[in-house]
């Protein structure tokens, strides 16, 4: 397996910077018995889309949390846009945290707080400026066309507006990495378009994105950079490809 | 920083508002732990004052034989200070002894006009004993001097004062020990109880880079207040018990001797509110660092 350097971009000329923006060198990382993650090397350049597929329970969710350092590898190492995330000291966690704009599984929108509320939060938590974040907000919203629905509280948003004022506050402070954990997870296939458009729209322009996801219409329609894992180990990597590799699919048909 | 201390305030503020029934048992708790604390201290500044005053008081006292000579007056004080242990010695005639009687009678000084004919008072010395514990050897020295009847001493009082301040004190230290301990245990629990109403934002802020001290600036704020609050409370019950004690004890036992409101309230309500603000900061950042991980 030579996952990170098999890759498309290989044919151009990089300058040093664009090299290995997130960098996994023989990830493990284990709950007591079980890997959830096991010897993982993969390297994703700066300008990538990435999606990372396999089956419930493979090992996705944890490879992005080790991203963002919500989890630490058991063993091998980590690096994200040159800071070095297994040995990062606990008071630069946020400058991490900063670079790297999360779509979670579970939305993770405050309740108590409108939508307007809940992207300026994050810009508030930064340290954004009152007047930034009065421009800011409109914009992002914009973004993701939910214009007008600054004053509406989550609960009174569908699931796939629900999705987007993540996806907005994912990017409201113009993270260089965005990662997504099945963003269209419980969402029509209008909806799901919509949200993965929109991730490639931000890559286009200039992000670098890691799309976790079951949803295999997409990923085949799309034709990226496809990272697939079973049992925590990345079984295929292909710089463009469909869900599934055409080895298994061959196999399954052979049967 | 102006803005992380300001936000800081008004969540912190917020948040006490919030949970107002918890946060009413942890002032209550700091500010019954506080009053306890207060009250030993106002207590044992009492005693020692008073013990420190009987004790800077004439000690031992001497009482002459009624025959004695003034012209032996010299001769006696150079005896009574050769004695070891004896501080200073002051002569008292029976004239001015009497003349210290009628000041105390103060208006009813006329009562004395009976015996002011014929004074049946003595002469006396008066020692003081720079080390209480030698008051004893001091007295039975002079009580073997050939003019000298008899000799009375307050030691008694004096040491009894001085242990009871003694195990005041002790006391005191741990109780005060106990109730700082329940104080931190409620200020942190009511802080636990913020973060975990909280717990969604506090989530979202860590996973969306907040600093540790952007997340624990409110919590330390809110433990601080509840600190500070409760201080001001028992303080002001200190403050208002004890100048109403002063006066209705100044009305009835006037010869006590008790402190005056200041300093000693003023340096009280200080030490409070340092109390207070420490225990807040410490334990509501005890439960902060304990509870919220970045
Ligand atoms: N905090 C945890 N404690 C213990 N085990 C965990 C924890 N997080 C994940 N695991 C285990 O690690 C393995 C990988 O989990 P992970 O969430 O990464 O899977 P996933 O690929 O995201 O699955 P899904 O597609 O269902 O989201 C699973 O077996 C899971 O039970
Ligand atoms: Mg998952």
């Amino acid at each position: 397996m030579l996952p990170g350097l098999a890759c498309a971009q290989t044919q151009m000329t990089r300058r040093m910077e664009e090299y290995g923006l997130i960098v996994l060198s023989h990830v493990s990382k284990s709950y007591g018995d079980i890997n959830a993650l096991d010897d993982v090397t993969v390297n994703i350049t700066k300008g990538e889309f990435v999606f990372l597929v396999g089956p419930s329970g493979a090992g996705k969710s944890t490879f992005l949390q080790l991203l963002y350092r919500e989890e630490v590898p058991t063993k091998g190492s980590v690096v994200v846009d040159n800071l070095n995330v297994t040995r990062l000291p606990r008071r630069h966690i946020p400058l991490l945290r900063r670079k790297v704009g999360v779509v979670f599984q579970d939305f993770k929108l405050l309740e108590s707080k409108n939508i307007y509320e809940n992207v300026a939060f994050v810009l508030n938590v930064t340290g954004a400026p009152t007047k930034f974040i009065k421009r800011r907000v409109p914009q992002v919203l914009g973004l993701v066309g939910l214009s007008g629905k600054e004053k509406s509280y989550p609960e009174q948003l569908s699931g796939g507006e629900q999705q987007r004022v993540s996806l907005a506050r994912a990017i409201a402070n113009s993270p260089r990495i965005i990662l997504a954990d099945e963003p269209t997870g419980n969402l029509d296939r209008d909806s799901s378009w919509q949200i993965m458009r929109l991730l490639a729209e931000f890559n286009k322009r200039g992000a670098t994105v890691l799309v976790a996801t079951h949803d295999w219409p997409i990923v085949d329609a799309m034709q990226r950079r496809v990272v697939e894992i079973q049992d925590g180990k990345v079984v295929r990597d292909d710089a463009q490809g469909g869900y599934s590799s055409s080895v298994s699919s061959n196999r399954a048909l052979g049967r | 920083m102006f803005r992380l201390i300001g936000r800081s305030a008004v969540e912190g503020l917020k948040s006490i508002w919030a949970h107002g029934l918890m946060s009413l048992a942890s002032v209550g708790t700091v500010a019954v732990s506080l009053l306890v604390l207060a009250v030993f201290l106002v207590v044992a500044a009492n005693l020692s004052y008073i013990a420190d005053i009987l004790e800077s008081q004439v000690e031992v006292v001497a009482y002459c034989r009624p025959e004695f000579d003034r012209h032996w007056e010299e001769t006696l004080l150079d005896k009574a200070r050769a004695i070891p242990g004896v501080g200073e010695v002051t002569f008292v005639s029976r004239a001015e002894a009497l003349d210290r009687l009628r000041d105390q009678f103060g208006t009813q000084a006329d009562l004395l006009s009976a015996v002011e004919q014929d004074n049946p008072l003595r002469d006396s010395l008066e020692i003081t004993v720079a080390n209480p514990d030698r008051i004893e050897e001091v007295a039975r020295g002079i009580a073997a001097i050939d003019s000298i009847e008899d000799v009375a001493y307050q030691q008694e009082v004096v040491q009894r004062l001085y242990s009871v301040t003694e195990a005041l004190r002790t006391a005191g230290v741990g109780l005060i020990f106990l109730l700082a301990a329940a104080t931190f245990l409620l200020i942190s629990n009511t802080i636990r109880l913020t973060i975990y109403a909280r717990r969604d934002e506090i989530e979202v802020m860590r996973l969306v880079g907040a600093t540790a001290g952007f997340i624990w600036g409110p919590l330390v704020v809110e433990g601080l207040l509840l600190g500070l609050i409760g201080a001001g409370l028992a303080g002001a019950v200190v403050f208002w018990g004890y100048s109403d004690l002063l006066e209705s004890i100044q009305a009835s036992l006037p010869f006590l001797p008790l402190l005056a409101t200041q300093p000693l309230m003023g340096n009280l309500i200080q030490l409070l509110a340092i109390t207070g603000g420490l225990l807040g900061l410490l334990s509501s950042w005890f439960s902060a660092q304990r509870y919220v991980r970045i």
